[in-house]
């Protein structure tokens, strides 16, 4: 009888079990089905797609955009295996996942942007309308700038308004549809973006895609498509219209130039304004003149910007100037193109020679540290600052790029401004522009323009925005699809007097021919391990082949 | 400065416990009956020949003696009624009653004996004789005889086809195991059940264990299903038995010496080599000719850090004994073992084991017992990982121009005055590898069977096991370099929890109906996982006492994160029909179903059939003539198992937050995104393989088994590669994980036994050997590539799976020598009348244009190494000889290749191996006073540079940093001496005393530091195991410690 008691027991232990035992979802983490539910959620989601933003890495737009460009070469280690001269050169890069990162994280993304676009309906957003609309237009604006950002790189990529799957891969997107989807995406964000002026944003919304930064990015798009492809009418967009969105934002936005240029960034502050030990004279990252930054951050935070830790000078730190990997060193002929009383000439450079550092070879010995091409001149405006014989922020200076980027400041707005009103026949305004910029550059109006040329205002773009990520779109789109006009652009020959540093190692020349550029049209390949995984949906840029 | 700590408080608990347990159990061990002496001789049956050295013991005891040379016998004994069992290597043992005998006389019958033992098949045991599947069983005597502190190299060279490496010869380091190759991408380390349950191999003593039965085939593994295709390693502890209790004590203390030194350059050559790399890429020399005249030596890194005879030891006490209602098998056990190098006191392994196993009849048909082991092992160690947290790598190729000490520098360390990038490891070991890691295990089940009917039993085992991690990390500030340094201090402490449950129920009926044997068996398993976990990390000053989290100074940093869930669950139904007819003809056919909550919906349940047959045929009438051949078994089987994702919810589309943060004002939000793209399609790796084999005695002493076998392991789930469109292939956004691929493995074992006794001289010499061939026929996006950063920073990917090589191959250029001329190079041209290498220099390696297109670039890489031994071969002689024993085990490996990287090559500072003094190089001056040529140098080692060449010699992978690895290993030489020969009547059954020796000898043409290398797949940040496949990678690879050992058998 025991045993049959037993055996019962036992017998019902295992009947009690079923297969549900093995429906088993994560307790602590979410999946997308159940995920989009609250306002809060949509606040969690849309943050996720500016975090792309951080993702930028060693080949990123702005790194590329400086190099390839008359302001720097590639430079970093003697032993670095020659990509970042590459760049420099126009040449085939080495490595099948080259640009890798700058194709697969803006892509990540668009991806982000229309996950959220795609499950922001699933959200209860009674009595919260109006924020539905804010985010979805942040949204759009951040796909709308990954999509520039790609298309700057790589010429006519697949426009994605919607998620894919893995086997459903788009051919390219001819240039006027895939423009024109970016600009449907900004124009939604001017008219339904945060659009307070600049006194009265709220401090938790600053980084977010205003309204102003929609209007100044539909300015630089414009501007770029109606230059590369030669085309002023997009779709029925035209000059006029993007004129009048610069100038809502000089009139509305409240956003204006803060007084001293060098007062922008950290390092330029510390070198040009406060000396070692102040930096009050700092304008801060979030200040009246940055339109749009990303916003990088310090400590505890994987993501920094890497364009910091390259330029810095290599393996060495002087007060103010952090170490960084010796890259992207500045060429002679920016140096020189500067006005000697121009405040932006060493608020943009270093110069080894001028600061009176290259006397005692102690203090940075380029030779030692096995720098490539140097020139001597480094970047300086987003250097990594050390001071008082410190780093700043984390330990690691490896982590320590949390400036912010500036994406686009009132500078910019303002030669924009300057550029749209010449064209369009109103010199009297345009020089206002200009001339406000190089009243602050220069201190006083001594350096004013009475007129100017086309020309001009591109010189004053170049001086104004060295080093920042502008310059090698705006020869781009200068050429108006006459790309044989970058031979003489791109083409620049080592004039350096390179005397004291003959022994340097493997000084490779800083020499470049802009003829490499010609067939490839100024753009970069795609990977072609992307290529290769594409299956043959997409072909390389043409001079890649 | 080098400090060695006391013993900690462990050891002074620990061997107090042993002692005084041994003082009780030895004080009341007395003697009260009346004697009774019993003698007689043993025989062979068949030849009467006496049979030297038969054991004779009471049953149930070890009370007894051996027989002489003569095969005569005296037992004095205290009672009649006992039993004596008569027993000798090869014959059917013998039991008999005495009565009023006082004169017993026993004919042995020859048999295959270990035919007849029991051997752990799943969910059961099982005759030897009729096993039909691959299985190998080790057995506690012959583990013991390797005196490793570890269970994994216990085992090492005892079984063909299980092939285990350590990852790294620190104490405390982990082990690789394969079994028959590996068969997929993932982790292809076997299911380890101890005593039923899931578990670590590094939790056990191998003083504890009974038997070690390893799954090699399908079929004998397909019993366990979805968890089966790296093949199962079941490991039964010690039980107790019926009889006088037994104690028993083994100990063993030892010191331990590296084997080999890497051959570094000393100062003067450095400094030449140096000087030398600078001239040949144009640039002044670093050094006056005057400072290299005046170096030394300088300092030797791997002998500051080399820790001279290490103490190594070990305690066991375990007692056994019962009765027929209840038997027990309890043990206490310490190990304790320093690194061979050492920097105050930071490599260090010890483990404490309690084990508790017993059984009880509570009813005639209910047993009911329990096995319990805990375990607290605390591992200190040295970096020894990658190339950032690798000691040995920096002591390798730091400077020697570098002091260890400098009572001028602020902390009392030498600086590099050459390169100040250059660090001194030893100050790098003060200051980093704080890390002290603490592991509590408790594993165990409790069970009981019920008879329901004579052969029909329902046995229902509750098994589980709770582990707790505990680590704390504290890293002070420090400068090494303007490069390398801590700024604020760091303190970490983390701690997790995992428990683990499954409930076995098993229905077994065995029947026999005329000489038909039926044994067949049903059962249900339940398996639940659930995990718990904090880290806590804070930055701040750290207070003069021991630091925890709270006792920091803190600046505004601190990171907590905890998470904690369910972590997977299994629910599995499984049957298996074993037949057998007259014990000629068998066949054993299961089958398992599982469920698994790693699956989704579509394909959670898996279903996995094997099926096996055997034929005596030595027990054929045709065969009964031939008289060479005791016994021959053919073997064959077939079956299926399979293997799951390593993580769960693969297959699901979840969200997450880690990485996404970003700042919008001056706060940080938190950003969440999909995950991972779901694949609810996502299955099982399968597994399918076929194994043939026989089993055979002859000759009376001799034994042999063969197995061939072929296995097909398809559908790996692996990580598809998207294109990056998707978006999906961004960061923290994982791409889908798919099921593809497909592996060959190909091989055959052999296993040699020869045992036999020339008077009172025993011999048992066994060698076994295994062939394996990996192939890999189809990989899904064509090739799974290895990790880039591997060997250095920026080093190229040089390990793969591709289709139509072996998996994780070494991939790399083929080179043909040094080009000696410019004219060599200059006439090294392609099709198109080009140098293929017009940027390199005379004195730079020459690479082969593989695919013939006249260029060379990756497409020319190819296949120039192979991680994965061809053969894997053992070698054990035993012999002993009234109360001497003597023996020894040799294992080796053949066929695969190590590729080594012992500097930072993007650097040019790091110290080089003395090879290097065989480069090619430019001779300084000729006879006239001119600088001549290089011509006929070298043609082997190329030129040193400043890392800079454009031919990048070192850092364009190829055939330069691949080596053979073969290697023939003493692994364990014994001789001990038995007391009790000497003193028959003394009140204990043994007392053996014996000297080891561990890894005495390597025979191989190796020149680092180890042939045995084991590292090559890493963790990740997120803690998971990447490139499982990858193997073979010596950056400093910790060597195997030879010791030399004093130990004691004692048993009571």
């Amino acid at each position: 009888m025991k045993k049959i008691i037993l055996l019962v027991i036992i017998i019902l232990l295992v009947l009690s079990c079923t297969e549900d035992f093995t429906e088993r979802l994560p307790t602590t983490s979410s999946i997308v089905e159940n995920f989009y539910r609250t306002p809060a959620d949509a606040t969690q989601a849309i943050t996720s797609v500016y975090n792309m933003l951080l993702h930028d890495d060693w080949w990123c737009s702005m790194i590329y955009s400086e190099i390839a460009s008359d302001n720097c070469t590639g430079g970093a280690g003697t032993g670095d295996g020659g990509g970042f001269t590459s760049i420099d050169r126009g040449m085939q890069l080495p490595g099948p996942s080259v640009n890798q990162e700058a194709w697969t994280f803006y892509y990540g993304g668009i991806y982000r942007a229309n996950v959220y676009l795609e499950n922001e309906e699933l959200i209860d957003w009674t009595g919260n309308e109006a924020l539905r609309l804010q985010y979805q237009a942040e949204a759009r604006f951040l796909r709308a700038y990954f999509h520039f950002y790609l298309t700057r790189m790589f010429g006519e990529i697949p426009a994605l308004d919607h998620t894919i799957t893995p086997d459903d891969i788009p051919g390219r997107t001819p240039a006027e549809e895939l423009f024109t989807l970016i600009m449907d995406d900004l124009i939604f964000c001017a008219e339904n973006g945060l659009s307070a002026s600049y006194d009265a944003m709220k401090p938790e919304n600053w980084g977010r895609a205003t309204k102003w930064a929609a209007e100044a990015m539909i300015a630089r798009v414009y501007m770029y498509y109606s230059g590369y492809y030669n085309d002023t009418d997009l779709n029925g967009f035209t000059l006029q219209d993007t004129r009048s969105y610069i100038d809502d934002i000089i009139i509305n936005s409240g956003h204006d130039l803060v007084p001293e240029f060098a007062s922008l960034w950290r390092v330029p502050t510390y070198s040009e304004l406060g000396g070692d030990t102040s930096i009050d004279a700092y304008a801060g990252e979030v200040n009246r003149e940055v339109i749009w930054s990303v916003r990088y951050n310090p400590s505890g935070n994987p993501y920094n910007f890497p364009f910091l830790r390259m330029i810095g000078p290599r393996n060495t730190n002087i007060e103010p100037y952090g170490q960084g990997w010796g890259a992207i060193p500045v060429l002679p002929s920016l140096w020189n193109a500067y006005d000697t009383s121009d405040t932006r000439r060493t608020a943009t450079i270093l110069s080894w020679d001028d600061e009176g550092l290259v006397d005692t070879l102690l203090v940075y010995n380029h030779v030692a540290n096995q720098q490539a091409q140097y020139s001597g001149y480094n970047t300086k405006k987003y250097m990594l600052a050390y001071v008082n014989g410190q780093r700043e922020a984390t330990p690691d200076w490896q982590r320590d790029g949390f400036e912010d980027y500036i994406i686009i400041r009132f500078a910019d707005v303002l030669l924009m401004a300057a550029e749209l009103h010449f064209i369009t026949g109103d010199e009297g305004t345009a020089l206002g522009h200009i001339n406000k910029v190089r009243e602050r550059a220069f201190g006083d109006d001594s350096h004013n323009y009475n007129s100017i040329s086309l020309d001009d205002i591109f010189a004053e773009r170049k001086l104004e925005l060295a080093c920042e990520g502008i310059r090698y779109w705006d020869i781009l789109r200068s050429c108006k699809g006459d790309f044989t006009k970058l031979v003489d652009i791109l083409t620049y020959i080592d004039d350096t007097d390179d005397g004291d540093y003959s022994n340097s190692v493997n000084l490779q020349s800083l020499d470049a021919d802009g003829s490499n550029f010609v067939a490839k049209k100024g753009l970069f390949p795609i990977p072609e391990s992307e290529l290769e995984l594409m299956e043959g949906v997409i072909e390389q840029n043409s001079g890649y082949e | 400065m080098k400090i060695r700590l006391k013993q900690n408080w462990h050891y002074y608990l620990i061997m107090h416990s042993i002692m005084v347990l041994l003082f009780f159990i030895l004080s009341s061990h007395n003697v009260n009956a009346q004697e009774i002496t019993i003698s007689g001789t043993v025989t062979d049956k068949v030849s009467g020949e006496p049979l030297a050295g038969a054991s004779v013991l009471i049953k149930g005891t070890m009370i007894g003696t051996a027989t002489n040379a003569d095969g005569t016998y005296t037992l004095n004994i205290y009672d009649s009624g006992v039993t004596l069992v008569f027993s000798y290597i090869g014959y059917q043992p013998q039991e008999i009653l005495v009565t009023d005998q006082t004169v017993i006389d026993v004919g042995l019958a020859f048999i295959a004996e270990d035919m007849e033992e029991i051997v752990v098949v799943g969910y059961g045991v099982q005759k030897k004789k009729l096993v039909t599947g691959a299985t190998s069983q080790v057995r506690n005597e012959d583990l013991v005889k390797n005196n490793a502190n570890r269970l994994e190299s216990s085992l090492q060279g005892l079984t063909p086809g299980m092939i285990i490496v350590k990852q790294s010869g620190q104490p405390g380091s982990d082990y690789n195991i394969s079994i028959r190759g590996l068969s997929s991408p993932n982790d292809n380390n076997p299911l380890v059940l101890i005593d039923g349950v899931p578990g670590n191999l590094n939790t056990l003593n191998p003083s504890d264990i009974e038997t070690v039965d390893v799954l090699k085939d399908a079929a004998s593994a397909a019993i366990y299903g979805s968890r089966a295709a790296n093949g199962v390693i079941l490991i039964t502890t010690k039980k107790g038995k019926a009889g006088e209790p037994q104690i028993t004590y083994d100990a063993y203390y030892g010191i331990s010496n590296a084997s080999k030194k890497v051959d570094m350059l000393n100062a003067k050559e450095y400094a030449m080599i140096m000087n030398e790399a600078s001239t040949n890429v144009g640039n002044d020399p670093f050094f006056t000719q005057d400072y290299i005249d005046n170096l030394g030596e300088g300092t030797d890194w791997q002998e500051e850090a080399y820790n001279k005879n290490a103490p190594v030891q070990s305690h066991y006490l375990g007692i056994t004994g019962g009765t027929e209602i209840s038997t027990y098998s309890i043990s206490l056990s310490y190990n304790n073992e320093e690194g061979i190098f050492n920097y105050e006191d930071k490599s260090r392994y010890e483990r404490i084991g309690v084990r508790i196993n017993s059984e009880h009849k509570i009813k005639e048909y209910l047993k009911v017992g329990e096995n319990l082991t805990y375990t607290n092992r605390r591992v200190h160690g040295l970096g020894v990982g990658n190339q950032y947290n690798n000691f040995l790598r920096s002591l390798i190729e730091a400077s020697p121009l570098i002091d260890v000490y400098d009572p001028d520098v602020y902390d009392g360390f030498g600086r590099s005055s050459f390169n100040d990038q250059q660090i001194n490891p030893i100050a790098s070991m003060h200051y980093n590898f704080n890390e002290v890691k603490k592991y509590d295990d408790i594993i165990g089940d409790i069970y009981a069977e019920l008879e329901i009917v004579p052969g029909l039993r329902l046995r229902s085992d509750f098994g589980g096991s709770l582990s707790f991690n505990h680590i704390s990390n504290a890293t002070d500030s420090f400068i090494l370099t303007p490069a390398t340094y801590n700024a604020i201090p760091i303190y970490e402490q983390d701690m997790e929890r995992k428990f683990y449950y499954n409930i076995d129920n098993t229905l077994t009926y065995e029947t026999i109906f005329g000489d038909h044997n039926i044994l067949a068996m049903a059962g249900m398993n339940i398996q639940d996982n659930r995990f718990f976990k904090v880290e806590g990390r804070i930055e701040g000053y750290l207070s003069n006492i021991e630091p925890v989290l709270t006792n920091v100074t803190t600046i505004d940093t601190a990171i907590l994160k905890g998470d904690y869930g369910k972590g997977d669950s299994r629910f599995s139904y499984f049957g298996r029909i074993s037949y057998n007819y007259k014990e000629k003809y068998m066949t054993t056919i299961s089958l398992r179903r599982d469920a698994s909550s790693r699956f989704g919906q579509n394909n959670r349940v898996g279903y996995f059939p094997a099926v096996s047959a055997g034929w005596a045929i030595s027990e054929e009438k045709f065969l009964e003539s031939v008289n060479w051949l005791n016994y021959m078994k053919i073997r064959a089987s077939w079956g299926q198992n399979g293997k799951e994702p390593s993580q769960p919810y693969r297959f699901l589309a979840t969200v997450g937050s880690l990485d996404r943060i970003y700042s919008f004002g001056s706060g940080r939000q938190v950003g969440i995104s999909p995950d991972i793209l779901p694949n609810q399609n996502l299955k099982w790796e399968a597994s399918t393989q076929t194994n043939i084999g026989f089993d055979s005695r002859f000759l009376n002493n001799f034994r042999f088994t063969f197995d061939w076998y072929r296995k097909n392991s398809k559908d790996w789930i692996v990580p598809s590669t998207v294109p990056g469109i998707s978006g999906i292939a961004g960061i923290s956004t994982t791409n889908p994980y798919i099921n593809g691929g497909n592996v060959i493995n190909t091989g055959v074992e052999f296993e040699l036994g020869y045992i036999k006794n020339f008077g009172d001289l025993m011999i048992d010499i066994r060698a076994n050997m295994a062939h394996n061939k990996n192939e890999v026929t189809e990989v899904p996006g064509e090739v799974i590539n290895g990790s880039e950063s591997v060997l250095y920073n920026g080093s190229e990917e040089f390990y793969r799976v591709e289709e139509g090589y072996p998996l994780g191959y070494f991939w790399g250029f083929i080179t043909n020598g040094i080009f000696q001329t410019q004219e060599e190079i200059d006439s090294y041209i392609g099709l198109n009348n080009r140098s293929m290498q017009r940027t390199a220099d005379p004195g730079d390696v020459r690479r082969v244009d593989f695919n013939g297109d006249s260029v060379i670039n990756n497409d020319d890489k190819t296949m120039i190494g192979d991680p994965n031994p061809d053969f894997i071969y053992g070698f054990n002689v035993a012999l002993s000889w009234r109360g001497f024993d003597f023996s020894m085990n040799i294992q080796g490996q053949a066929g695969n290749q190590i590729v080594r990287a012992y500097r930072m090559e993007e650097r040019f500072y790091g110290n080089y191996m003395t090879d290097i003094l065989d480069r090619w190089h430019w001779i300084d001056v000729n006879e006239n006073g001119i600088i001549d040529e290089g011509e006929g140098t070298s043609n082997t080692m190329p030129r040193v540079t400043l890392s800079s060449e454009s031919n990048q010699n070192w850092r364009k992978f190829g055939d330069l940093s691949v080596h053979d690895a073969d290697f023939l290993r003493v692994k364990s030489i014994n001789i001990g001496y038995d007391f009790k020969s000497l003193l028959r009547n003394a009140p204990f059954q043994r007392f053996r005393i014996y000297i080891s020796a561990t890894n005495l000898l390597t025979i191989t043409k190796y020149d680092g530091l180890d042939p045995e290398v084991g590292y090559g797949s890493y963790y990740d940040d997120e803690g998971l195991l990447q490139d499982a496949y990858a193997s073979g990678i010596d950056i400093g690879f910790h060597p195997a410690a030879r010791t030399y050992l004093i130990g004691v058998n004692v048993t009571f």
